[in-house]
């Protein structure tokens, strides 16, 4: 029986060494050694004192907090908009859930021609007459990373207001109602009741798309080029432009390190039983 | 009964016999056909319509004539190192021929990647234009020949020049005032300069050094530092879309109108004029700087890396595509420059004035110097675009270490 059992989690086993470990071990040692060298920390060296690397980790944690902020709170507006059942919920539904099916660098494409300088945001604001001339939306770091961030919180909104939709509908009517004969008005019942209960979605929609912002890399690379690094653009120029698949990798490790850490961090806050459950 | 299974066994077995010698017939025959029809493995890289015209006009007369195939894919020049290495320590080298930057040829060589060519195969046609013939020898011994050459011109929107009465500048000076009237007219910059950083910065930071009278591998020569601080006087009129632009994105810069004026290799022309329409557009080979007028002559050449398995049928791939026919062809379809004086004639009306307008820069060509340390080279000169340009430090507090870095990589590598 149990040799069964093991011989059934074989190919999850196999799939797991070949497609998970295996490479996940090979960037490791990429990164830590060099051709005629061998084992070294040069690589790591060569990022930290390089003049884009805190920037690009500064970037990178930047689009992440703007981006995930304006995801939740639209995803938590659209959904709980959802829940309540209104007119027209399945045409809003499909319209929502566009942007989901839409491959990134496709996505990146639209958005510039929103955000470009011959653009539709600046062709409105003109006719609007709230610009004189068209604005440079990705030319300033700060406008450029808010820019990032709408552009990505367009591609992933739809995929936590699926997340705290199921969550929403998770939770039992009768506390509502049991809340409605006690008195309770909507903002009470909505941090007495929805929040709590919502807790388990929330940190799932949090760490699977915390960890999508982190790896982040069409959006910044077609909206603004190398001007905006972020930690995967970082690990892409190094490997295609300069062709130093060495510290590529050693980049990668960094960033993978980055994500482990915030979800690590955020699971020891939010109780990993949340995420278990 | 027991007649009837052992003739059943005898039947089972004659058919086991069948389909065995069946297998070994189509296996056999399998062979004789890959044995009478040899497969070629080139890579290049090139764009989507590029792409199209090798695999629809390039390649199909040499398979008829050579009764080959030939299997083209597309490897960048930033790799094409590693995967020559790899198949080379695998023992299994599986590329018959590639097509290289004209700039990434030391590591190839310097690694023992590319075959040597020796007597008659370095014999090149007489109508291929000398200044090209030249280039591929490396050590004094030839290991590449001409197969694209390539050249930037200076695009300009015709129609935008002609509004605000401008004429398309020749000088530096007058590509400052043209940036300036943009800007003040439009409120946007509409002059672009690629500065992404990389290869298309470098390229265009090049010419403009040489034309300067500078030393591009010397950041610290007093013609460099003048060019560059001739960028930051020039970088607050640039398009915004400047920050971005790489050969691919200069074109769409030039089709949405963001940009009026940028310099960029001739592929744009059939693109921009004869695919978008955009028939204001104009091009001339561009302007000069205080020194001289330069223009940096880019593009491919062939090699066969060592351990080719089809040498032969690799060479006379290489006549094929330094063939007047074929030169003619890619000039006509894709307005690439070509490699032989002699193949202009099939050209277009509507594309003369803008291979004029090559042949015009072609002339002020400058080739790059080969160097071992190009991808770090690339590196600091783009670390200097992006700080001088972008994040406007001062030449003078910027470019010294950077000149230092580069001084250090010279010594080392020479």
């Amino acid at each position: 029986m149990k040799a069964r059992a093991l011989l059934g989690l074989l190919p999850l086993a196999t799939y797991l060494s070949c497609l998970t470990v295996a490479p996940v071990a090979s960037t490791l040692a990429m990164s830590a050694t060099a051709p005629d060298v061998g084992i070294t920390l040069e690589h790591f060296r060569r990022i930290v004192t390089d003049y884009q690397f805190g920037e690009a980790v500064i970037n990178t944690l930047v689009i992440t907090g703007i981006g995930l902020t304006l995801e939740m709170l639209l995803g938590l507006g659209a959904a709980l908009a959802l829940a309540g059942r209104p007119v027209g919920r399945r045409i809003f539904s499909i319209l929502l859930l566009v942007p989901l099916g839409v491959p990134t660098i496709v996505s990146a494409a639209v958005m510039r021609t929103v955000f470009g300088t011959v653009g539709y945001l600046n062709e409105a604001l003109l006719r609007l007459g709230a610009i004189r001339s068209p604005v440079d939306w990705t030319g300033e770091r700060w406008l450029a990373l808010v820019t990032v961030a709408v552009a990505d919180a367009w591609k992933v909104t739809p995929l936590i207001l699926l997340i705290l939709l199921a969550g929403l509908q998770a939770i039992p009517g009768e506390l509502y109602e049991a809340a409605r004969t006690d008195g309770a008005s909507g903002w009470r019942q909505f941090f007495a009741i929805t929040l709590p209960l919502l807790k388990p979605a929330v940190t799932m929609a949090l760490i699977v798309c915390g960890v999508d912002a982190f790896r982040i890399f069409a959006l910044p690379l077609a909206l603004v080029g190398r001007g905006l690094p972020v930690l995967s653009t970082y690990a892409y120029v190094e490997y295609l432009e300069y062709g130093n698949p060495h510290t590529a990798a050693a980049r990668g490790v960094i960033l993978l390190g980055m994500i482990l850490v915030t979800v690590l961090a955020y699971l020891k806050l939010a109780g990993p039983e949340e995420v278990l459950r | 009964m027991r007649s009837d299974r052992s003739r059943s066994a005898v039947s089972t077995r004659r058919r086991a016999r069948c389909l065995a010698l069946c297998a070994l017939a189509v296996t056999l025959g399998v062979s004789a056909v890959e044995a009478a029809d040899p497969t070629l493995t080139v890579t290049m890289r090139l764009a989507e319509a590029e792409w199209r015209v090798i695999r629809q006009d390039v390649l199909p007369p040499f398979e008829r004539a050579c009764a080959c195939r030939v299997r083209a894919i597309d490897v960048s020049p930033e790799i094409l190192p590693q995967r020559l290495k790899a198949m080379r320590d695998a023992g299994r080298m599986e590329i018959d021929l590639f097509a290289q930057d004209n700039m990434r040829l030391q590591e190839l060589v310097e690694s023992g990647l590319v075959q040597a060519l020796e007597g008659d195969e370095t014999r090149m046609d007489a109508a291929v234009l000398p200044a090209l013939a030249a280039s591929g020898v490396l050590a004094d011994r030839r290991y590449f020949l001409p197969f694209r050459p390539n050249v930037q011109i200076a695009y300009y929107n015709g129609a935008k020049f002609d509004a605000y009465r401008l004429r398309p500048p020749r000088t530096w000076g007058e590509l400052l005032s043209v940036a300036k009237t943009f800007k003040e007219r439009e409120g946007l910059g509409r002059v672009l300069f690629q500065g992404v950083g990389g290869a298309p910065t470098v390229t265009q930071l090049y010419e403009w050094i040489v034309s300067a009278g500078g030393d591009p591998l010397d950041l610290g020569h007093p013609a460099t530092v003048a060019t560059f601080h001739f960028l930051r006087e020039l970088a607050p009129y640039l398009s915004p879309d400047s920050r971005r632009a790489k050969w691919d994105t200069t074109n769409d810069a030039l089709a949405q109108e963001s940009a009026y004026l940028a310099q960029n290799w001739p592929f744009g022309v059939p693109l921009l004029i004869r695919d978008y329409g955009k028939h204001a557009i104009r091009t001339y080979s561009g302007w000069a700087g205080p020194a001289r007028e330069a223009h940096v002559i880019g593009g491919d050449v062939l090699g066969i890396p060592v351990g080719a398995p089809n040498r032969d049928l690799a060479l006379r791939l290489i006549r094929h595509l330094q063939s007047r026919e074929i030169q003619e062809t890619l000039a006509s379809r894709l307005g690439w420059p070509t490699i032989r004086g002699d193949a202009v004639g099939a050209l277009e009306p509507w594309m003369r004035p803008h291979v004029a307008a090559v042949q015009d820069a072609m002339r002020h060509g400058v080739f790059r110097e080969n160097v071992p340390y190009w991808a770090e080279y690339e590196r600091i000169a783009s670390e200097a675009v992006e700080r001088i340009l972008w994040r406007k430090e001062a030449v003078d507090e910027a470019l010294p270490p950077l000149a230092a870095r580069l001084s250090d990589l010279r010594k080392g590598r020479r």
